[in-house]
């Protein structure tokens, strides 16, 4: 599904460059769920906003579901942001303004889903993550974990192919973490190909493949 | 889509309250100020308009050929001239005011005033659009005792009553009303409550047939279907020659002025009301343009504040799927969902503001609220500022980085600074240039205020003595009888000598002669003519430069003229040592006696003209009466001298008139204009506030971080204030760069209206420079302070 090529990502400054990412090959299988591990500044974020087409690479090639991607416009990005890209934060990224039902709608109004469909779809995610009784309320009044669950919701009401993860259980407790995982876990037993980047050891296991990235390089 | 993206907009109403209220108070500032002074230009740019004839009307003024100016006025035999002798006229009316606000009138004894009227020809309702209520159009006037009145004054005198046949009394004439008519338009320059009749003109003016030195009335035609107007104005030419008596002959001639364009054009004298000069309406409408400018730039700036959330919303969009341009119409339709609250509350709020705005602009306004045009131009301004508004930040926020995005949790993310910097220096430079025109103005109203005139023109009192009703020669007699006396029993009420004077200064100088002066430089020069007595010199405390003053003691001063300075140096004259004057139009080469120090005569508008006096009885001498009064006894003096004028003029109304304030009226203009501009600066100012309380806030925020580890290593609050404020500072001192020059081009253009000037100071550029530094580092500091003083360790927890 995913095929990265000699990927590179640096940056330039005045006496020297700046390698964040060197010569990254992987190749990802549909329905894998893969952890990606290293220490702070490896450049495993990175890794995942390329993967995601949130960031170029400097160098390099991307496949994605066979096409190339590495040359891609921003309408085009948004094509796949639309169809087959979910993201889950560590942040929640929640929009503050927005309710509960709103929040996870908004990604099926941008896919251009007709409002009646688009009701039985959240109606469903909520059903679905327990969250029925909350649908009218606001971020702010949910706890962290609540807060992830949206998130997670918002990610794959669109049906995305791929959903990637940046720390989603960073900010949480491990039992409320513990919780997310089972999710994910369960997610990908449904067929949902998942990329995470995660320092937590415990819940790395919960994929099927755990990738080590030691300065931009990835070790196994 | 729609459903949603308004959904979502409303959402973002009422969740950020405050944010908005303050977005929308500074939106409704702009609106309200735009549709007022769109209410004005209106009114004024749709002056007379409302006559169906307006093109085809044209009205004849007459250009005065010593003089060289234009007067709204002309002879009164002229309409009747035209009707007479002229076939290519279709239609002509002469419009001779006769009713002023200020004068009576009598309906069973109790007496009105504030109307106005003018006796007009049968012609008058063919030319302009009067909508009759009642009575018929040709028989109504026929007679001198007929009048038509306006429906507000029936309303006024006769109630609910048919006013048809009522009478009504001017003085010692009767009239009655035969015609009944709709009001017009308070924009409308032939505007009256009552119309006489043209034969009453006989009445008054015995003469009037042929008196074309009086002139005192306007004159409309409408010319025949497809007669060119160069030749009609050819003919006009002709008049003089052929009607003038001889001695008016060269003095003046006639040309036509387009009705339609009659209002904006200033150079014609005694326009009635006040013809306005365009280039005041388009410095109104260039404020208007500004205001709104810098409503855009605060509601631009207010948003980029809320920059670092919005921010994160906006990557969070693009993330799960939407396109820039779904970015953009987010913000656009906050934009248009912000205006038009606004919109709907500025309705009200102009409504509230139209009493005050009216009286700033001496006009009345409130006929124009109802105008389709003002609110078309007011929805039309809206929506352009919601466009530009709304593009903006939705543009920026489009072009977010989203992989910084995804890490961001209290991380400074915007990187269009640049262009906001630019929204605040250029809010700030318009701002900074409106108070500095505003400084100048001042200034020049406090030049002129102040200026050395010449003459002191304080605690000068003088009586109107056209109101004695006596012929040319009992006229002097009677006010000298008055004078004297005002001056034998006056030294209690403080009134010591009075002087009797053809003119006053600051008041009109009717008599501008060419004379020839021996012995001199020029062949002839056009002066101005005065005629005074003996005390002039000695009240008004003009001083006499050469020669003596004219004086009692030398029985023939009335054979002899004083002359100014200015026309000592025109004429080109050392001295006055047997030096001569001849008017060129009557009399005698008489001799020079003496030169008057330069006296301002009228405003500090207009340069010093040369000048001769006169003595005694010449021209329209005697006119006023004038004492000094010592301002204490201000009161009791003018007690003593209604009194005194009362029983020597029974039945006469007695005018008097502070010289000063008098004076100073000639200088309503431009304290109108300095108070609009002022409040236009005051308002200017407080919205750039806005956006810079906004933007503080935004900056404040961003360098959270950057803050804290300086704290934690060692700087103090001082120090955090001051890298703060400095980005401010420098910003505002950019604003001033360029305010600078725009506040000196437009200053110096309107100082060109004034003969005498105030200088363009750099120091008054530097003042307002410094007023709009310290109000705006009040405000930052304001904010840097709580930045400032935030406890670091809350600053630095995050990551």
């Amino acid at each position: 599904m995913i095929t990265l090529k000699n990927i590179y990502k640096y940056y330039d400054s005045k006496f020297q460059r700046n390698f964040i990412l060197k010569d990254i090959d992987l190749d990802v299988a549909e329905g894998e769920f893969i952890s990606v591990m290293g220490p702070s500044g490896a450049g495993k974020s990175t890794l995942l906003n390329i993967i995601g087409l949130l960031d170029d690479p400097s160098e390099g090639e991307y496949y994605f579901l066979e096409k190339p991607v590495h040359n891609l416009k921003e309408k085009q990005k948004t094509e796949y942001h639309r169809s087959h890209i979910g993201f889950i934060f560590q942040a929640y990224h929640l929009i503050e303004e927005l309710n509960v039902y709103e929040n996870i709608e908004t990604p099926l109004v941008y896919r251009g889903i007709k409002a009646k469909e688009r009701q039985a779809i959240v109606a469903d995610m909520l059903d679905r993550f327990n969250m029925v009784a909350k649908s009218d309320l606001f971020p702010q009044q949910l706890s962290g974990g609540q807060q992830q669950l949206v998130g997670i919701a918002r990610a794959i009401a669109g049906k995305p192919k791929l959903l990637l993860a940046d720390e989603p259980t960073g900010n949480l407790h491990s039992d409320q973490g513990r919780v997310i995982m089972d999710l994910l876990k369960k997610l990908n037993h449904d067929g949902m190909t998942i990329i995470q980047v995660t320092h937590n050891g415990e819940f790395a296991k919960y994929a099927n493949r755990i990738i080590r990235i030691e300065d931009g390089v990835i070790r196994s | 889509m729609i459903p949603y993206k308004l959904k979502v907009a409303f959402r973002f109403f009422t969740r950020a309250r405050s944010f908005t209220m303050l977005n929308i108070a500074g939106l409704v500032i702009g609106i309200t100020l735009f549709t007022l002074i769109s209410l004005l230009l209106n009114y004024e740019f749709s002056f007379d308009g409302f006559h169906p004839n307006r093109n085809k009307i044209l009205q004849v003024c007459e250009h005065d050929l010593k003089s060289g100016e234009f007067y709204a006025h002309t002879g009164l035999p002229l309409p009747l001239t035209l009707k007479s002798d002229f076939p290519e006229v279709k239609y002509v009316t002469g419009v001779w005011k006769m009713l002023y606000e200020e004068s009576k009138i009598k309906y069973q004894n109790v007496e009105y005033s504030g109307f106005t009227g003018a006796s007009v020809d049968p012609d008058f309702f063919n030319i302009f659009n009067y909508r009759v209520i009642l009575g018929d159009i040709r028989s109504a006037l026929q007679t001198p005792d007929n009048i038509a009145v306006s429906k507000s004054l029936s309303h006024k005198i006769f109630g609910s009553e048919n006013p048809i046949g009522k009478t009504l009394s001017l003085n010692q004439y009767n009239f009655t009303v035969s015609q009944l008519y709709d009001d017009l338009p308070e924009n409308s320059s032939v505007k009256f409550d009552i119309l006489f009749s043209d034969k009453l003109r006989e009445i008054i003016i015995p003469d009037y047939k042929v008196a074309w030195w009086n002139g005192g009335i306007k004159t409309y035609v409408m010319l025949q279907d497809n007669f060119p107007i160069e030749d009609f104005n050819k003919n006009l030419k002709g008049i003089p020659n052929k009607y003038y008596p001889d001695f008016l002959k060269g003095r003046s001639t006639f040309f036509t002025l387009p009705f339609a364009k009659a209002h904006s054009n200033t150079s014609i004298l005694n326009s009635d009301p006040p013809a306005v000069s365009t280039t005041y309406l388009l410095l109104l409408g260039s404020i208007a343009f500004i205001i709104l400018l810098i409503a855009c730039a605060n509601y631009v700036n207010l948003t980029l504040a809320r920059a670092f959330k919005l921010n994160v919303d906006a990557g969070i969009r693009r993330i799960v799927g939407a396109g820039s341009q779904d970015i953009i119409s987010i913000q656009l339709l906050y934009a248009f969902l912000s205006i038009s609250a606004a919109l709907i509350i500025s309705v009200p709020v102009s409504q509230l503001c139209l009493p005050l705005f009216e009286k700033l602009a001496e006009r009345p306004l409130a006929g124009q609220m109802d105008n389709v045009n003002v609110w078309l131009l007011t929805l039309g301004a809206s929506a352009v500022v919601a466009l530009i508004s709304g593009f903006i930040p939705g543009k920026i926020f489009s072009k977010v980085n989203l992989a910084k995005i995804i890490k961001s949790k209290g991380t400074f993310i915007l990187t269009y600074k640049e262009a906001h910097n630019g929204l605040l220096i250029f809010q700030f430079a318009l701002t900074i240039a409106l108070i500095t025109s505003q400084f100048f103005i001042l200034k020049q109203i406090s030049f002129m205020k102040n200026a050395d005139l010449g003459f002191d023109n304080s605690n000068l009192l003088s009586v109107n003595l056209g109101n004695i009703e006596a012929g040319y020669e009992e006229k002097y007699v009677k006010s000298k009888l008055y004078k004297e006396k005002l001056e034998s029993a006056g030294l209690q009420f403080g009134l010591a000598t009075g002087t009797i004077t053809e003119n006053i200064p600051g008041y009109y100088y009717q008599n501008s002669f060419t004379v020839n002066p021996v012995d001199a430089v020029v062949d002839e020069c056009l002066v101005t003519s005065t005629a005074v007595d003996e005390n002039f010199s000695r009240v008004f405390e003009v001083n006499v430069v050469h020669g003596r003053f004219f004086s009692e003691d030398f029985g023939n001063d009335r054979q002899a003229f004083i002359i100014n300075e200015t026309a000592l140096k025109k004429f080109g004259w050392k001295d006055i040592e047997s030096k001569f004057l001849k008017l060129s139009h009557e009399g005698d080469v008489l001799p020079v006696i003496g030169v008057m120090k330069d006296i301002h005569i009228a405003t500090l508008k207009q340069p010093i003209s040369p000048m001769i006096y006169r003595y005694g009885q010449h021209n329209n001498f005697p006119a006023f009466l004038t004492f000094r009064v010592e301002p204490d006894h201000t009161v009791n003096a003018l007690a003593f001298m209604k009194k005194e004028w009362t029983t020597l003029f029974p039945g006469a109304p007695f005018d008097y008139l502070m010289v000063k304030e008098t004076y100073f009226k000639n200088y309503e203009e431009e304290q109108r204009l300095s108070k609009i501009v002022g409040i236009f600066a005051m308002l200017a100012i407080t919205l750039s506030l806005f956006g810079l309380m906004g933007l503080i806030l935004f900056y404040a925020e961003s360098r959270t971080k950057e803050i804290g580890i300086r704290k934690v290593n060692g700087a103090r609050i001082g120090q955090v204030m001051a890298m703060l404020n400095i980005e401010f500072f420098k910003w505002i001192a950019i604003a001033f760069v360029i305010a600078c020059p725009i506040a000196w081009y437009a200053m110096h253009k309107w100082l060109q209206n004034f003969a005498y000037k105030t200088e363009l100071n750099w120091w008054v550029f530097a003042s307002a420079g410094i007023v709009v530094a310290a109000v705006a580092l009040l405000t930052v500091s304001w904010q840097s302070w709580r930045a400032a003083t935030r406890n670091p360790v809350e600053a630095l927890r995050y990551e």
